[in-house]
């Protein structure tokens, strides 16, 4: 049977980096590398990355 | 240290690979300009406990604080306030910034536009306002969670007629946040490389819904003695406060409106604040609950 679903992840990332060295694309360009990389660990799901973004609607949690 | 919220949707068995990049990054830069000194406009300290805005302004008294901590002072035009309204002022001050902690003026990413607007250092000749002036302000739908950089001529006119515009403003603080990592400083975590978000409502007692978002940067705070808990007990114990700063309008957030905030446009930096105590206006700085 052949299955689909779509998967919502949220991640926190932090480290060190120059101050004006770009970190959001920095860090995106990073998840695309580690998924990649861990794709090959499962050979037999397709998995498609559709959108990686940085989240800034932390302002939003702050009703919570 | 610099962190990140990242999020991303994974769908199988889709046959398109989307661009996973990040939002274009603008290089357009605010020019800066030479500063020169000028005098500070403030309104006149109220009287009563309750203090009320009205359109009218006076020089400095002598018990009216003095800006001591202005990093610069900006050729602004010193303009008549409009009652219940915003003055017209179609030449505004450029702001003005500098490299901070390592973290330049357009951030590290993100709307580089914005970002110099966040950063700005300049000080103004601040315009007594009402707080409703502000609170009803409206703005184009379609500049909603938009860079600048992509806004219509027409959008960024709407905009730039109040953009920019230094205020000073009276109302209350209904509570304070210390905020996250963001683009404009440099996804920076450590407590003076983020912003303090801070609700400020006309009247004592209103919920964030009939707030202003108002907003103190880490360049801004460098240059105060501003204490994030007594900020909290000015909040808490509903002392009238007397804000002055440069009116921003924040494109990203327009779906808190009416859950965390009334407006998207803000006050932003902050570059002063007054607390009334016993009749007179006292620099935060300075201020002893």
């Amino acid at each position: 049977m052949h299955k689909g679903i779509r998967i919502y992840v949220k991640l926190w990332i932090e480290g060190e980096d120059e101050p004006a060295h770009n970190f959001a694309e920095y860090t995106i360009n990073a998840v695309q590398e580690m998924l990649a990389i861990g794709q090959s660990v499962y050979p037999e799901l397709e998995v498609t990355i559709r959108k990686i973004e940085e989240d800034t609607s932390w302002e939003d949690e702050e009703s919570t | 240290m610099k962190q990140l919220f990242c999020s991303f949707l994974g769908v199988l068995a889709s046959a398109i690979l989307s661009a996973c990049t990040a939002p274009p990054i603008p290089t357009t830069e605010i020019p800066v300009t030479a500063t020169a000194t000028n005098t500070l406009i403030v309104a006149s300290p109220s009287q009563t406990a309750t203090p009320s805005l009205t359109s009218t302004s006076s020089p400095m008294a002598s018990s009216s604080p003095t800006l001591t901590a202005s990093p610069t002072l900006t050729p602004t035009p010193i303009v008549t306030p409009i009652p219940d309204g915003l003055p017209d002022m179609p030449d505004k001050p450029v702001p003005q910034s500098s490299t901070f902690q390592g973290c330049p003026p357009v951030g590290d990413g993100g709307d580089s536009k914005l970002n110099m607007l966040k950063n700005r250092i300049d000080e103004g000749n601040y315009v007594p306002v009402t707080f409703d002036a502000i609170f009803n302000l409206t703005w184009p739908k379609t500049t909603e969670q938009r860079p600048m950089n992509t806004w219509s001529a027409e959008d960024a006119a709407a905009i730039a007629k109040y953009e920019g515009i230094p205020v000073v403003v009276e109302g209350f603080l209904v509570r304070a946040k210390k905020s996250g990592s963001e683009s404009a400083n440099c996804h920076g975590t450590a407590a003076d490389m983020t912003d303090w978000h801070v609700w400020f409502t006309k009247t004592a007692g209103e919920d964030r819904t009939h707030s202003i978002v108002i907003e103190t940067t880490p360049r801004i705070r460098a240059l105060h003695k501003w204490n994030f808990a007594t900020v909290g007990q000015i909040a808490v114990n509903q002392i009238p406060v007397r804000i002055s700063g440069w009116l921003f309008f924040d494109p990203d957030h327009p779906d808190q409106i009416n859950l965390t905030r009334g407006t998207i446009w803000e006050i932003h930096p902050v570059m002063q604040i007054e607390v009334l105590q016993n009749s007179q206006w006292v620099l935060l700085d300075d201020f002893v609950p």
